[in-house]
């Protein structure tokens, strides 16, 4: 299946699935091994340079494989680049419509912001979510996580099926088929 | 560099009047009692505790007993410099974390799950999924955080003002039993 793309300038959908990127957590160096790790932080949402926080658009319907296959690259790199250097460590996902109404009564809103910048920062899919200028960046950190945590899901970057393999899988079976038909 | 073991722990002093809640400590081993006996919290609200009736046991004693030793072990030694904002501790935010997990303990059945931000705070999470509450621990304040029924509640204290009856009231408000009005849930990968 193609890699979705979104139209240029067209509002974002409710089906659509949004990723915030997530980042390897700093462990305390005598904290390695804790039981119920929780799956997000609100420093994966801590965004103190303004009130504007970056999202990747997964998908139309669903969250698309290729869509997540493109972006891993490109997300890793630029964890890679920040000081301190990052590692990359997938996507939180939630599906708009999911959060969008609770989200407008607190005055968040999202709207897409395509980056264009050198071949490998192109990022069709980039969206952000803006948020009330009468909050804390803590706050804002605390009730993104609240609405992916409670709506949403988490993506990991496990590279998307190719065509090849599948369609090698697809040969095996003709071929197990055939051989139980001969025999 | 310097090694990240324990043995870094005791920049931290822990009062002696502040274990005497704490009546499994006796029968700690005598390496263990050593170690505990060199640590001494700076801040003087370690002190605020009450003595406790002979043979009491507290429910979240044995977890804070845990996590105590892990903490000192995860304060900033002096002179070192770590590269790694998020896996240290400074002996402030430490003596922080000691006066209000200790009081926690008292209120909370469980461990909170631990870690550091990179701007040096401790933070808490007490509880799991929906019903969950988040500490974030700096020297002298505490900020804590939850949802409830959808509706954030944000309540920021300096270290002292957290008694256990606040405490008690933030764990009845915000770890009951959740709404149900979940649409999905977190899946691993």
């Amino acid at each position: 299946m193609a890699r979705w793309v979104p139209i240029r300038n067209a509002q974002i959908g409710d089906s659509e699935h949004l990723g915030r990127r997530r980042f390897r957590r700093p462990q305390l160096i005598a904290f390695t091994a804790q039981e119920h790790e929780p799956e997000l932080s609100h420093l994966d949402f801590l965004e103190d340079r303004g009130f504007e926080i970056s999202v990747d658009r997964l998908g139309k319907k669903c969250v698309d494989p290729e869509v997540k296959e493109f972006l891993h690259p490109l997300a890793a790199a630029i964890a890679e680049k920040r000081a301190p250097k990052k590692v990359f460590a997938g996507w939180a996902s939630v599906q708009v419509k999911r959060f969008k109404n609770e989200a407008r009564k607190l005055e968040y809103s999202i709207a897409p912001d395509p980056i264009r910048g050198t071949e490998s920062e192109d990022n069709e899919y980039h969206a952000l979510i803006s948020c009330p200028t009468n909050r804390t960046h803590l706050e804002i950190a605390l009730m993104l996580r609240y609405w992916f945590e409670t709506h949403g899901a988490l993506e990991g970057v496990e590279p998307a099926p190719r065509a090849g393999t599948i369609n090698s899988i697809l040969n095996w079976f003709r071929r197990l088929a055939q051989s139980e038909k001969n025999s | 560099m310097i090694a990240a073991t324990a043995e870094l722990a005791p920049w931290i002093r822990l009062e002696k009047t502040s274990r005497t809640h704490f009546e499994h400590e006796e029968t700690a081993g005598s390496e263990t009692k050593n170690q505990l006996a060199r640590m001494q919290i700076d801040s003087p609200s370690a002190l605020e505790f009450g003595p406790l009736a002979p043979g009491s046991v507290l429910p979240g004693a044995q977890w804070f007993q845990a996590i105590q030793q892990k903490i000192a072990a995860s304060t900033i030694p002096p002179g070192y410099e770590p590269e790694d904002p998020g896996s240290w501790l400074s002996q402030q935010v430490a003596a922080a974390a000691l006066t209000f997990l200790s009081k926690s303990s008292y209120e909370f059945a469980l461990a909170p799950y631990l870690y550091g931000s990179p701007s040096g705070e401790l933070i808490a999470e007490f509880g799991e999924g929906e019903a969950k509450s988040t500490f974030i621990i700096s020297p002298d304040s505490v900020t804590a955080f939850s949802v409830v029924k959808g509706k954030p509640i944000f309540k920021k204290r300096l270290l002292r003002e957290w008694s256990s009856s606040r405490l008690r009231f933030w764990r009845e408000k915000t770890l009951a039993p959740p709404s149900g009005k979940t649409h999905g849930q977190m899946g691993s990968y």
